[in-house]
């Protein structure tokens, strides 16, 4: 595998269906800074998204024979995680809600970070947990990975509008959750359901569920 | 402006969030629209909703990159170096059939170069059989189609090969194509099955055996051009299956020499192991010269449904 470098995704990918057996490794890291980058905000939670990476990339690996080149090979890439981060998701949310723990781990202390971005980032994995996962799966693609919304939309293999929609919403949920959180004398008076501040006194995030 | 209520709260005089959010996001059809921006305009707690949404937006934008942490990646590294390959290869139709995804990753790439030379060798003491073969025409079997596996079974080395008159190369020339390869594919494949014959007028030199004049007409990047091609050798086409392809257990579906995407290239059309409804493509280098052939495309379809067994 000594062409790695100058060979293509859609390359790798048939080396690896045809039992390149190095190929599929090559593929992998390439891409999976984004792809743990998508799971991690997606999971809210590095050992949940470790998880789901590592069984989505084990997917990946043995369903490569059934590729089509209908897209582009990080899309499918893409796919396979989400997927599979919404799977456990979807069953996690079968148990109650536990306050996610704190993840140092995730976000190294930067100390040239006076603007705070690395609590804003805490805070926002910890809103983005509290949204419905498929908004919050669109979120993750569209507004914290800057993917287009084509991309997203072919990775979560909906309409480019359901994308729109489901971003749209999902940043709506987010306001009563993260904007007092960054400038509390700046919170809009009005809530998600269009009440007043008297109307809504528990600002809880849990509440909002 | 209280007087234009929100129709999905009447009972607030403002915007709800998601209304304001699905403006913003370009959902709101013109005449909702065109509402809910006047009323923006006019009322300043609405605005502030609008500014919140954007702050969100912004904070969202902000979320710092985050590289694989070592730990997690030597994790899977670890994860997928001890899978089997992809099912395609992994999953052998019969207990003869060597379970070649096995042994080569732990050997590694580079030994299918012994391999390859290995089965070279035995191909070359076989060819005087399969060119005595090839003078008496085709085989009877014009289905050359997922059955096959039965014969290569015990193919423990890679030497067992199925007779050379499976493999049979056309040369359309034809101008391949990614967006179009599918319905390509279901043309050759019913064009190759159909040909009963190695005669069949569509083929007429396809097994003219390595004798025949090895060079294919194909238009490359626009201009007739004439290249030369191994792959009409029985012998190259079924040495490139066993040994790039790793497939002694079957004969090409079909398989064909033109062009891809402007560039000269063999599509190869073999029988999927663990699915008789579908057939493996592989686009390679016209010659398929050994281990280190260039795979420009590989894709599974399923086989036309008159052509199923």
């Amino acid at each position: 595998m000594s062409s790695a470098d100058s060979t293509s995704d859609a390359q790798l990918l048939a080396r690896h269906a045809a039992g390149d057996p190095d190929a599929f490794a090559v593929l992998v890291r390439r891409h999976r800074d984004r792809l743990w980058a998508v799971a991690l905000r997606t999971m809210g939670d590095p050992d949940e998204a470790a998880d789901a990476l590592q069984d989505a990339l084990l997917s990946a690996h043995r369903a490569a024979g059934g590729f089509r080149g209908e897209a582009a090979v990080t899309t499918w890439l893409h796919r396979v995680v989400v997927n599979a981060c919404l799977d456990r998701l979807r069953r996690r949310a079968a148990r109650p809600t536990v306050p996610l723990p704190e993840h140092d781990h995730a976000h190294p202390a930067d100390p040239s970070d006076p603007l705070g971005r690395r609590e804003l980032a805490m805070e926002i994995e910890r809103a983005l947990a509290t949204i419905p996962v498929e908004q919050r799966a669109a979120i993750v693609l569209v507004d914290v990975q800057g993917y287009p919304v084509e991309e997203a939309a072919a990775i979560l293999e909906i309409p480019v509008g359901t994308v729109k929609s489901r971003c749209a919403r999902g940043r709506a949920k987010l306001v009563p959750l993260l904007a007092p959180l960054r400038n509390p004398d700046a919170a809009p008076d009005v809530g998600s359901d269009g009440r007043t501040a008297q109307d809504r006194r528990d600002p809880t995030p849990g509440g909002e569920r | 402006m209280t007087q234009h209520h929100d129709p999905v709260h009447p009972d607030s005089p403002h915007l709800s969030v998601e209304l304001v959010a699905d403006l913003e996001a370009g959902l709101l059809d013109d005449e909702s629209a065109a509402h809910a921006q006047h009323h923006l305009d006019h009322c300043p707690p609405c605005t502030e909703i609008l500014d919140a949404l954007e702050q969100v937006s912004a904070g969202l934008a902000a979320v710092p990159a985050v590289a694989l942490p070592p730990d997690v990646a030597h994790r899977l590294d670890e994860a997928l170096a001890d899978a089997t390959g992809p099912a395609t290869l992994a999953a052998p139709v019969s207990d003869t059939v060597v379970p070649l995804d096995a042994h080569r990753r732990r050997a590694g790439w580079s030994t299918r170069v012994v391999t390859a030379a290995a089965s070279v060798a035995g191909i070359l003491l076989l060819s005087a059989v399969g060119i005595s073969l090839l003078s008496n025409g085709s085989g009877s079997d014009g289905t050359a189609a997922g059955a096959d596996s039965a014969e290569g079974a015990g193919a423990e080395d890679g030497t067992t090969t199925l007779a050379l008159d499976r493999y049979v190369t056309a040369r359309s020339g034809r101008s391949y194509d990614e967006k179009r390869l599918v319905e390509q594919v279901d043309t050759l494949l019913v064009s190759s099955q159909t040909a009963d014959t190695p005669s069949a007028s569509s083929t007429p030199e396809a097994t003219s055996g390595p004798s025949a004049d090895p060079m294919v007409t194909a238009r490359v990047n626009g201009s007739p051009t004439v290249f030369p091609a191994a792959l009409v050798d029985p012998l190259v086409l079924r040495a490139c299956v066993v040994d790039y392809l790793l497939r002694p257990d079957a004969a090409p579906l079909a398989a064909d020499l033109g062009t891809y995407e402007g560039q000269p290239a063999a599509i190869l059309v073999m029988p999927k192991l663990d699915d008789t409804d579908k057939a493996e493509v592989f686009v390679v280098d016209p010659d398929c010269s050994g281990p280190d052939a260039t795979l420009l495309l590989y894709l599974v379809v399923t086989v036309p449904a008159e052509l199923q067994p």
